[in-house]
């Protein structure tokens, strides 16, 4: 058993190299046959030599990289290795040093490979790339020229490999000098095996984008070896859709087709290009079931049907007794194929399109195409379904009040998108007033001049209202981060940050100024973005947007109008992830200190941008005015809706400036944030809303009382579902309002048919308790 | 020394977990003695959660407690005025009670016709609301049932 396993690794040995650690699919097939676990495979491979000798070179060399501690294993393959150095062989021909490789069992860096060999060996493999390196400049000077931007070993190994092999055409050489010229970052990520004539095919900025990372870059050389009218399809598809389509639509599709055309080339063999696209746009998880499982000729339609069949007749298997359990697990199976088949998405991401851009849908209704407000409306109406039988209707597309019809996966990305844009148009306006408004404070001269780097700085004092994202260069969250030769453009343009194609923001306006701190060498630049694509992923706290990773995911992002935005956001800032470019702006405060001052001017020095200068003394006292307006507003109206905007923007700004907290230590990334000064304005201001609230509730109906704590409550939701990481904050304490009313006991007595008897009797309980005796031992007297 | 019944247990642990709801200005009124005694006699098993966006009347209060609560609301909480307005409703109802009294306890018709009538209030003085189950529960259940099948 172990030796046909063995095999079938051996075989596939790319394929599970690049899906061993990524994909829980491929892993879980392997493993079932077995039970083998993670480590026994390892091991089984590495004891093994006519298992290691049928690896190709650069698989060795990823299994080497893998192994911890020494080995006899280990030190087998070393010697393996260095017999191919020894016989000029390029042990490291499909690697590149950037980020991590898949290895066969752990993922690996370039320093894991190379620190794995011996010392002597370690200095034997860097000398013999050195040596190629100085001789390359009499051998090819116009390629050593190209070859000098790299900055690694690895990666000018990798180059040689490439150009031993003859990859680099004239066509190769004008895209590496373009890349050079474009992000220098790409060209010391890229693998140059991508250089070849097939993959120049594709549209510049998909083949740009692709380059930046390595694990993608590795599935399109698999698939181009083992299936390449999969690769023709691939590059056909990503060709018509750039620049036709949003652009996350186009990076969403690159990476489904890659990986699903990698890791199923073997079943995808004899389908048509469409059939293979459609496939690998779809949810992984029937799909994979599909074709591990599928039956000849079957199509992914009657596959869905069959399966949900097989629910059927589980149905009506159900012992009452387990009913409960049985049915909500069945339940979720019938939702899974009903996504898949009439959406082409799972249940869990239906589920989670809902919460993501469903809640204030309202916002952008208008902005949006009739296809893509009715799906939402459709997947919202299926999910609220409950009973098995409706669900049954609904496959079968019976249902009296939810018509089916198909939404193609490639409408169903694109729908997201949609939704994605029209959510992102309401902050452009916004963004474009407060360049505008910059822009004349400029024209009419209303600015200042500070000397940076031998430059003249501008600096802009900007008043309230305005609206940025702002990012801050180094928030001290891992310690001070230390710039790239002294530069902070050089820091901005060439760091570690090789594969972001996002940049992580906050969004501040007059009424949040949330936003995260910056440490020593860190300056906060401002986006006023006007192309909504640009801005992708949001959330109304830290989404963690994954800015390393060629499509856009982030931790529960949540997209929000612009105009609410702000007044949802409770948690230290609300999260804006958007395609990196240069900072439209260098934004400073006035309780900046001067270290902080001079970086943000040598900063947009060497920008060539301007200061926008925010007097957040003056943010605090506009905020006081506006609320103490909105109070005397409410003075005059006693209105509920005054009421609720009085609180949900003392809320919005208290949470701003941090002062939502309880009066813990803060041991976050965020200690360094202080503006303790402006507490005392907002508990006076606290104090004269409290006693507005009294008031209100003194004279509010019943209703009104309700429907004050609905608001209230929707206030200490807000709180709840972003407070996941126990930062200490306040919560909004909902005791602080429910004071017991006489109008609300009275309606407690009737409803309860409550007489004086009773409560005479109860009284005397009370009032033995108050004298800490037993009741019987007292008698009633009257207060 | 004053029986303590289950139903009044239950009642202390619904007046507790609404007093803890009660904003500190109104709490301070109530004494300390008076909140331990309650905290004392409450069923510490009993799950009981204040719906915050129902009214005090909504809660899903057993009489036991409402009865409590309005004790409690009257003594510490109301001025004479307010207690006044509580009082006529408290009349109101007491009145009401002894005109059903009268009616239920005709002599002719205790074992008439009217015998089903009483023992239907009886049911309703003694009855506790009925609580929805709660999902704790539902997973204790659910255990049970999976243990039990062997």
């Amino acid at each position: 058993m172990e030796k046909e396993l063995l095999e079938k690794i051996i075989k596939n040995q790319d394929k599970v190299v690049y899906f061993m650690v990524n994909s829980i699919a491929e892993m879980v097939r392997i493993d079932s046959e077995t039970g083998n676990s993670y480590m026994d495979l390892s091991e089984m491979i590495t004891q093994d030599e006519d298992a290691l000798s049928k690896l190709s070179t650069n698989n060795l060399a990823l299994v080497f990289s893998s192994l911890l501690g020494d080995s006899k294993a280990k030190t087998k393959i070393e010697e393996m290795l260095m017999a191919k150095v020894k016989a000029g062989e390029n042990i490291f021909s499909g690697i590149n040093a950037e980020y991590d490789h898949m290895g066969f069992f752990y993922s690996t860096t370039w320093s894991d490979m190379l620190s794995n060999f011996s010392e002597e060996n370690q200095s034997s493999i860097l000398k013999a790339i050195e040596e190629r390196f100085n001789n390359f400049k009499t051998e090819n000077e116009a390629m050593y020229n190209i070859a000098d931007y790299l900055q690694d070993y690895l990666n000018i190994s990798n180059f040689f490999s490439c150009y031993d092999r003859g990859i680099f055409s004239e066509k190769a050489v004008a895209v590496m000098k373009k890349i050079i010229d474009k992000d220098l970052n790409i060209f010391n990520a890229m693998n140059f095996n991508m250089m070849q004539d097939e993959f120049l095919n594709l549209n510049e900025d998909s083949l740009m984008h692709i380059l930046r990372y390595p694990n993608l870059s590795s599935k399109l050389l698999l698939i181009k070896d083992n299936a390449p009218e999969l690769l023709d399809a691939f590059i056909n598809e990503v060709n018509s859709i750039q620049g036709n389509e949003h652009i996350s639509t186009v990076y969403e599709e690159i990476e489904r087709m890659a990986s699903c055309f990698a890791q199923n080339y073997s079943s995808l063999n004899g389908r048509s290009s469409q059939e293979a696209i459609d496939l690998s746009l779809k949810n992984f998880k029937l799909r994979e079931k599909y074709l591990e499982n599928g039956k000849q000729g079957q199509s992914i339609e009657e596959f869905l049907d069959e399966e949900f069949q097989k629910t059927i007749q589980n149905e009506s298997k159900i012992e009452e007794k387990y009913s409960s359990f049985t049915q909500e697990s069945l339940r979720r199976d019938k939702y899974e194929i009903i996504f898949n088949k009439y959406f082409s998405i799972s249940l869990e991401d239906a589920e989670r399109i809902v919460k993501e851009y469903g809640e204030d849908f309202s916002s952008i209704e208008e902005g949006l195409d009739d296809v893509s407000k009715e799906t939402l409306g459709k997947i919202k109406a299926i999910l609220s379904l409950e009973n098995l039988e409706e669900l049954n209707q609904l496959f079968a597309g019976k249902h009296l009040s939810i018509t089916t019809e198909i939404v193609p996966a490639k409408s169903m990305i694109a729908i997201e998108s949609s939704y994605r844009e029209a959510y992102a148009k309401t902050y452009t306006k916004s963004f474009n007033s407060t360049a505008n408004k910059i822009s004349e404070e400029i024209q009419n001269g209303n600015v200042s001049f500070v000397e940076a780097d031998g430059k003249q700085v501008l600096v802009v004092k900007l008043t309230t209202p305005f609206n940025f994202l702002i990012h801050s260069s180094d928030t001290g969250f891992k310690g001070d981060k230390e710039l790239t030769n002294n530069s902070f453009k050089e820091t901005w343009t060439n760091t570690e940050d090789t594969s972001h194609h996002l940049v992580a923001t906050a969004n501040i306006d007059e009424s949040f100024m949330g936003m995260a701190p910056i440490g020593k060498n860190g300056v906060y630049y401002g986006f006023v973005p006007n192309n909504p694509q640009n801005i992708n992923l949001m959330g109304n706290h830290d989404i963690d947007s994954h800015v390393r990773i060629s499509k856009y995911a982030a931790h529960d992002p949540k997209y929000i109008s612009q105009e609410k935005m702000p007044y949802s956001s409770r948690r230290v800032y609300s999260e804006f992830a958007i395609e990196k470019a240069i900072p439209d702006y260098v934004i400073i405060f006035d309780d900046m200190d001067e270290t902080k001052l001079e970086n943000a001017y040598k900063a947009a020095s060497e920008f060539g941008i301007p200061v926008v200068s925010i007097n957040k003394r003056e943010v605090v006292k506009n905020q006081e005015e506006n609320l103490e307006n909105l109070m005397d507003e409410y003075r005059k109206s006693h209105s509920l809706v005054d009421l609720e905007k009085i609180i949900k923007t003392f809320e919005t700004n208290k949470a701003g400036w941090l002062l939502n907290r309880v009066d813990e230590k803060d041991e976050t990334f965020t200690e360094s944030i202080q503006h303790t000064e402006f507490a005392e304005t907002f508990n006076n201001l606290g104090i004269k809303i409290r006693e507005i609230l009294s008031e209100f509730q003194k004279n509010a109906s019943i209703e009104d009382l309700k429907s004050l704590r609905s608001v209230l409550e929707s206030e200490a939701k807000l709180y709840k579902s972003q407070n996941e990481l126990n930062v200490p904050f306040t919560k909004v304490k909902m005791s602080d309002f429910l004071t017991i009313t006489l109008e609300e006991t009275i309606e407690l007595v009737k409803n309860n048919d409550i007489t004086q008897e009773d409560v005479a009797k109860e009284t005397h309980r009370l009032i033995a308790a108050e004298k800490g005796i037993e009741p019987e031992q007292t008698e009633v007297e009257e207060k | 020394m004053e029986a303590i019944t289950s139903s009044y247990k239950i009642a202390c642990s619904q007046v507790v977990k609404t007093l803890e709801y009660m904003p500190e200005s109104q709490l301070n009124k109530i004494p300390q003695t008076v909140v331990e005694y309650y905290k004392k006699n409450m069923d510490k098993e009993y799950p009981f959660e204040i719906d915050t966006n129902s009214t005090l009347s909504e809660q899903q209060y057993s009489k036991d407690a409402a009865i409590i609560l309005t004790a409690i609301y009257k003594r510490y909480l109301f001025d004479e005025n307010e207690n006044k307005k509580i009082d006529a409703v408290l009349k109101e109802n007491s009145i009401k009670l002894e005109k059903q009294k009268k009616e239920l306890y005709k002599t002719d018709e205790i074992f008439g016709k009217k015998k089903g009538k009483k023992l239907k209030i009886e049911n309703i003085d003694t009855q506790m609301t009925v609580y929805k189950e709660s999902i704790f529960t539902k997973v204790a259940k659910s255990f049970k049932n999976i243990f039990w099948k062997k």
